[in-house]
């Protein structure tokens, strides 16, 4: 397991980051979802387009999805999961159901903002759990 | 040396007074003219459609200002007595100002339009081609050039539109990266639709739909807008497909922004329609503008996920806003062209005392 832990780490921290990047996309979507929603949207300010937001969202989702498959899959190559990597396959579940419902029915916007919220904390709350060496949970 | 203009202006000409006095680009004599007028050293022509005005830089003395008036209606041969009423006078600091005023369009009809620095570079390259244009003129032109530059970049002077048309290809831009694959509905006809469509195509949509009540209806406007859309965008690939009112519902799917504005009673889009759209298209937003009065996209329609409605008094009331941001951005801009013009006034004082001692 030793041998796969630096792929593994690797692997979580770049799924990390981008799922941290979906997330802030997210929110700027949020916000100019609603002030469109609200007629307070100023049409002269510089804030990207939904749909650029949604693309670069749906991106960032995607690799970061795969980094974290991944990840998971190395530590599934050498043994079980243990606590702190069930939170990560939880997140990964989330993520996955994401990615799924997107490609079914267009889920999309306010909905992948709160999803994103719960499978992201999952995800952090497995890094910290790993890192702090189960001190925090 | 004072620098002096001499014009009028939509503020205080109508236009079939302006048009009297318009000079043409391309009149090489008028500069002749101008070269010759007593007291001018350097000169400068700018004639649009909102201004003509004559600026040059003149020798100090009794008369000069009233030689230049006298040069702009005898030119195009009416005493000058005749439209003494609408020419105003600016001469030393008040030029100066006058013209950083132009250049940055705080004296435009429309305060913030782009168009009118583009057109005072015109009028300087015309002028400098006809060898009428000095070192002095030449400095104070890229002066203003660089006052309208400052402007543009330290205030969002002209960054919102204020009309209905621009407020909603905006919006349009807001919700869409990319318009030109977009799929536009127009839904009746009007000049506020015609107004939104000019500005979606310049925008570079290029498919648009046109709904009407009757499969007739629908050949008969087919042949005028196919005309219309072909003479007023020659060189543009728009294709126009055309639906009756029955196939709305089939076709509503494919809608990626919906133009309304017909003179029905009753709502032709309803919530369950647009419902049912908004699924077909896997949650694809949907842009709607319902200009018309009585309303005929259901209101509800836009608490539907994903789906934008805007009607006529939300598009004004955006108008107003922007009107009102950009009167706030003109004042700052016009504390810089205060700060530059008397900078500049400063500037030129000191140089023509340099040359007048001769150092």
């Amino acid at each position: 397991m030793t041998h796969f832990l630096p792929w593994h780490i690797g692997l979580s921290l770049l799924a990390e980051i981008q799922l941290a990047l979906a997330l802030m996309l997210g929110i700027l979507y949020w916000i100019q979802e609603r002030r469109l929603k609200k007629k307070t949207v100023f049409v002269g300010a510089s804030m990207p387009s939904l749909e650029a937001l949604d693309k670069v969202q749906y991106r960032l989702l995607l690799i970061g999805f795969v980094s974290l498959t991944l990840g998971i899959g190395i530590v599934l190559l050498g043994a079980s999961l243990k606590p702190s990597q069930s939170w990560m396959f939880l997140g990964w579940c989330v993520y996955g159901a994401i990615l799924y419902l997107r490609r079914l029915n267009g889920f999309r916007g306010r909905r992948v903002l709160w999803y994103s919220l719960i499978g992201f904390t999952l995800v952090i709350l497995s890094g910290l759990h790993g890192y702090l060496g189960g001190r925090l949970l | 040396m004072s620098i002096v203009v001499v014009g009028m202006s939509h503020k205080t000409a109508p236009l079939s007074i302006r048009e009297k006095i318009y000079f043409s680009p391309h009149d090489s004599k008028s500069f002749q003219e101008l070269q010759k007028v007593k007291g001018v050293e350097e000169g400068l022509i700018l004639s649009t459609c909102n201004r003509v005005e004559v600026c040059a830089a003149m020798q100090e003395g009794e008369g000069v200002t009233q030689n230049l008036s006298r040069f702009l209606t005898h030119y195009h041969g009416y005493p000058p007595a005749q439209f003494s009423s609408y020419v105003y006078q600016h001469k030393g600091k008040s030029a100066i100002h006058h013209i950083f005023r132009v250049a940055s369009s705080l004296d435009s009809m429309v305060v913030g339009e782009s168009q009118i620095l583009g057109q005072v570079k015109a009028a300087y390259r015309t002028s400098q081609e006809a060898k009428v244009l000095g070192p002095q003129l030449h400095r104070f032109f890229n002066r203003a050039f660089f006052v309208a530059k400052r402007v543009r970049t330290e205030t969002t002077l002209g960054s919102q539109p204020v009309s209905v048309g621009s407020v909603a290809a905006q919006l349009c831009q807001k919700i869409f990266k990319e318009l030109t694959n977009k799929h536009i509905l127009l839904i009746g006809a009007g000049e506020m639709v015609e107004a939104i469509l000019d500005t979606l195509i310049q925008r570079g949509v290029q498919t648009f739909y046109i709904a009407n009540r009757s499969k007739e209806s629908v050949i008969r406007l087919q042949g005028q807008l196919q005309g219309k859309l072909q003479e007023r965008f020659k060189q543009s690939s728009v294709t126009v497909h055309y639906l009756s009112f029955e196939e709305l519902d089939r076709w509503l799917f494919k809608m990626d922004v919906i133009l309304a504005s017909t003179n029905s009673q009753s709502f032709l889009l309803t919530r369950a329609m647009m419902e049912k759209a908004i699924q077909q298209r896997k949650q694809n937003p949907i842009f709607c503008v319902d200009i018309s009065v009585p309303r005929n996209i259901d209101p509800e329609v836009h608490n539907i996920d994903n789906i934008y409605l805007y009607n006529i008094d939300d598009l004004q009331e955006t108008v107003k806003e922007n009107l009102k941001h950009r009167a706030l951005e003109a004042l700052k801009a016009e504390r810089i062209v205060q700060e530059e013009g008397d900078k500049f006034y400063e500037k030129m004082h000191h140089w023509n005392t340099r040359q007048s001692t001769g150092a």
